[in-house]
């Protein structure tokens, strides 16, 4: 078994992560480079930006990032866009509606991709925690968001989520 | 690419595939997307593709970013977490041209052959035969009413309104029509009766008042009151006798309902869910629904048409008096109406809240092994004490929202009542009303509020009722994900030629499992299923006994697509021996009959012979007789195995799955089991994974897997000799194994 490389803050900031001309994401960590890596949250849902598994093209991890923001500007805006790619749950920030019709329940969300409006059959199949004050809301098409800290949201959209869990 | 904001226009393709004639103006194929990459925002676009170039193409229609033909030399989809991105390869490297959320998967993924050959064409236009795309979206449609409805749902919105669920759930009362007409008559008259005690103290009230009154009218009104009572409680031992055998009935048939509609569910259905809920919804549910369809049908109908017989008499003895009371009813409704919605909401939470609670006390019975071994039973205990908690805290707001309710209308009708008692009062005082009728009035008025103070309760009652019935008719109307078709075939005999054809599955849609597999085992071959863990080696086995369909391509037996054939009928011919061996509560016997019930006590005996299983057995002091499963004699896994291989044997089916059969046993009984599986095996089509290769070695053929692709086939010796990916396998395991002689 690899060991595993964890990346200590020093070197964080001086590796390179960048999209190479070619399109694909390359790393250059001490003169060594290695294209075509691909970035794999370990804890997409409790640390989004910790522990970032970086992968060489068959697969094998090349190192650990423990933080992105430890990263430098580049590198770290490189790496925010291959995880939006890669990851793409949209963030609920506000519920503006909850209606019930029937036995499907409509929401009128705002998210960090935008407004959208959810369908879904019931609440308890649909809305499962994920980690404490963290949500996973699954509308009937399967498309996944994010809910996390209500404390966040507005007042109203609290209102709103009390009623949902 | 920036799009601009766009609305979904008529006649254009929603997340489905449009497939025209090829022309140099008209696009050919038109794929919707709804995630701007550059932005990061929800956006809807099309990927156009005409004769020479691929588009992107706004919501309004115009054109943003243009390849031309000749620049592209290949296209993928790529997965990712909740959605998919469109890549385009060119000579400069790879672009990403467009990225969608789940609903469009699908779609793009069936599209890419197509864009493939298109690429290969070279320039010339014309002459392209594209396959017929399937549209994903459009094949959604209600049961019902045939309106679009999303995935995933077996009728629409529309379709599950309060009141088309009352009707359904009517509909469980036809059975018992007359009986329920008997009650209902019953019910009419015992209101009628109810109304009369109240005129006839009016009477004996102003008889007595009279200074000329009868002795005799006085006592044959006495009478007619006692009369009244016994009988209206005559009807009430009737009704009850009825209700609770009508009640009885109908909620067990809506238990045997609930367990069939569980029966019938696909795999994937409880892959997602919690198994052990179910035990207390059946039961919880089904238990408040028949509360209300006994009792609370009854009590609801009785106090309605109480109050109309009630409002009747008021007006019949006095009509000024009696409009008063109609002065708050408007109020009442409209505070009705307010608490509705209030408790309907919080119904549903506290019956997640009970939900929760189920699921924490199910999930560690379930694992009460793992629980004690790692001493978690305190933070059981806490994890237990939250969700009860929770439980608690919302079944007191719901009972805080009725207390803080009910002293409002007490106070209410309280005050209406005294206002009656002094106006009417006047009116006997100035001698335009007998005292008797203002008894009758104040006692018609008690009466009268009664139910409307009780309509409170009964709305509680109603919602949960509801509640229940919504519950219940969810898993009673859950879409079934493998459902056989209505013209599907009945397969008396099969050959047990199995036929993969290009099968592409997911448990997740945006993350294959198996990705382009073909396949063809020929009858009485045994296939080696070889591969490392997460290989897709038991998704393969699922799709071959259609525990799930493919999301593209077709799995074949004897030429017959799965989808065509009855379940029921495909899994005859199939006998399963998995690792773990699930043993019902019944006897030895029985469990080795368990495919054929009807088996006689011969073919059990030489079944589990064949299997190496007669002889412990007879060791066993109860023999076949002696009682396993859940509550009954606890038997090593070498021999729970050797059941299943039984069981397998006395089904005599046509093709066999052997799932890690031999994983957990000693060297000693792995020999007994191998000797009994190779007498399993003669003759059948049989599939069998195994961690250890080295039994294995007797396969005709290997298929070796590796990320849900098949990367090599072929006997033990070739593969060996090729030294790729099963030579590996091998080595690696002689290695952790220390058993060379065994494998190679």
């Amino acid at each position: 078994m690899n060991p595993i490389y964890f990346l200590s803050r020093s070197e964080l900031s001086q590796i390179r992560l960048f999209r190479a001309s070619d399109g694909s994401l390359r790393l250059e960590q001490e003169g060594k480079a290695s294209a075509r890596v691909t970035l794999i949250r370990s804890f997409p849902y409790t640390m989004p930006d910790r522990f970032i598994s970086v992968r060489s093209a068959d697969g094998h991890e090349i190192a650990m990032i423990q933080d992105v923001k430890l990263l430098n500007g580049n590198s770290l805006q490189a790496a925010r866009e291959e995880l939006d790619r890669k990851y793409m749950i949209p963030v609920i920030t506000q519920i503006l509606t909850v209606r019930k019709r029937g036995s499907g329940w409509h929401l009128q969300a705002d998210t960090n991709y935008g407004p959208a409006a959810l369908v879904m059959e019931n609440l308890h199949e649909s809305i499962q925690p994920v980690a404490e004050s963290r949500w996973i809301v699954t509308d009937n098409e399967g498309r996944r968001f994010e809910l996390s800290d209500p404390e966040q949201m507005d007042a109203r959209s609290r209102e709103h989520w009390k009623k949902l869990i | 690419m920036k799009t601009k904001n766009a609305k979904r226009e008529a006649g254009k393709p929603v997340n489905g595939v449009a497939v025209e004639q090829q022309d140099t103006e008209n696009p050919w194929l038109r794929l919707r997307a709804d995630v701007d990459f550059t932005e990061r925002r929800f956006r809807h676009y099309e990927v156009v593709f005409k004769s020479l170039t691929m588009e992107i193409v706004d919501g309004q229609g115009k054109s943003i970013m243009t390849f031309h033909k000749n620049n592209m030399i290949d296209v993928s989809v790529r997965e990712a977490l909740g959605g998919a991105s469109f890549f385009i390869i060119t000579g400069d490297g790879e672009i990403e041209a467009a990225r969608f959320s789940l609903p469009y998967i699908e779609t793009f993924r069936q599209a890419v052959p197509a864009i493939k050959s298109w690429l290969s064409e070279g320039d010339e236009a014309g002459g392209l035969t594209l396959p017929a795309l399937e549209e994903s979206t459009d094949t959604y449609r209600c049961s019902k009413c045939d309106k679009t409805i999303s995935p995933g749902a077996s009728k629409c919105l529309t379709c599950s309104i309060r009141w088309t669920m009352l009707r359904r759930l009517a509909a469980y009362c036809t059975p018992y029509r007359s009986p329920m007409l008997v009650s209902a008559l019953l019910l009419v008259l015992s209101v009628f009766i109810e109304v009369i005690p109240p005129y006839l103290i009016k009477l004996i009230v102003d008889e007595v008042a009279k200074p000329s009154g009868s002795l005799k009218l006085l006592f044959a009104l006495a009478s007619g009151l006692a009369l009244v009572q016994v009988l209206s409680a005559a009807m009430q031992v009737i009704r009850s006798y009825l209700g609770v055998r009508i009640g009885g009935k109908l909620v067990g048939a809506i238990r045997r309902d609930m367990f069939g509609a569980l029966m019938k569910l696909s795999m994937r259905f409880f892959d997602h869910r919690q198994v052990s809920q179910f035990i207390g919804r059946i039961q919880d549910d089904t238990d408040e629904l028949k509360e209300f369809l006994t009792n609370g049908m009854v009590y609801l109908v009785t106090q309605l048409l109480l109050a109309i017989g009630i409002l009747f008499m008021l007006f019949h003895l006095n009509g000024q008096l009696a409009a008063m009371i109609l002065i708050p009813t408007p109020f009442l409704f409209a505070g009705l109406y307010w608490l509705w919605k209030r408790l309907s909401s919080l119904w549903y939470s506290q019956w997640q809240s009970a939900l929760h609670v189920n699921n924490v006390i199910g999930e560690a019975l379930q694992g009460i092994r793992v629980i004690k071994a790692f001493a978690q039973e305190n933070a059981e205990k806490n994890r237990f004490d939250k969700v009860n908690n929770q439980w608690i805290n919302r079944t007191i707001s719901f009972g805080n929202l009725w207390l803080g309710v009910s002293p409002i209308f007490t106070v209410l009708t309280a005050v209406f009542g005294i206002a009656v008692w002094y106006l009417g009062g006047r009116s006997v005082m100035s001698g335009t009303m007998s005292i008797g009728t203002l008894t009758a009035f104040t006692t018609y008025l008690l009466m009268f509020f009664g139910p409307v103070q009780a309509s409170g309760q009964l709305l509680s009652w109603l919602n949960r009722s509801l509640g229940s019935a919504e519950r219940i008719l969810e898993i009673i109307d859950a879409k079934v994900d493998v459902p056989d078709k209505r013209d599907a075939v009945e397969l008396s005999s099969v050959s047990g030629e199995i036929r993969f054809h290009g099968v592409r599955y997911g448990y997740e849609v945006e993350r294959p499992v198996l990705k382009d597999i073909n396949l063809t085992i020929r009858p009485g071959e045994m296939i080696g299923l070889v591969g490392r863990s997460g290989a897709g080696k038991s998704t393969l086995i699922n799709m071959i006994c259609r525990f799930y369909d493919p999301n593209a391509g077709s799995v074949a037996l004897d030429g017959h697509d799965l989808r065509d054939i009855r379940q029921e009928s495909l899994r005859k011919h199939i006998g399963v021996v998995l690792q773990e061996t699930f043993l019902f509560d019944g006897t030895i016997a029985e469990n080795i009959a368990y495919g054929r019930p009807d088996s006689p006590p011969e073919t059990v005996i030489a079944a589990a012979h064949a299997a190496n299983a007669h002889d412990f057995i007879c060791r066993l002091p109860e023999g076949y007789d002696t009682r396993v499963g859940e509550r009954g004699h606890r038997l090593s896994g070498g021999e729970k195995q050797r059941i299943a291989i039984a069981r397998a044997l006395l089904l005599d089916p046509e093709i066999l799955i052997l799932d890690e059969a031999t994983a957990s046993v000693d060297t000693e009984t792995e020999r007994l089991i191998q000797e009994a599986l190779t007498r399993l095996i003669r003759g059948r089509t049989t599939i069998a994974i195994a961690h250890r290769l080295s039994t294995l070695r007797h396969a005709d053929r290997l298929v070796v897997l590796d990320q849900g692709r098949i990367v090599e086939m072929g006997t033990h010796e070739e593969l060996y000799a090729k030294q790729t990916h099963y030579y590996r396998l091998v080595e690696s395991q002689k290695q952790t194994a220390k058993i060379p002689s065994e494998v190679g």
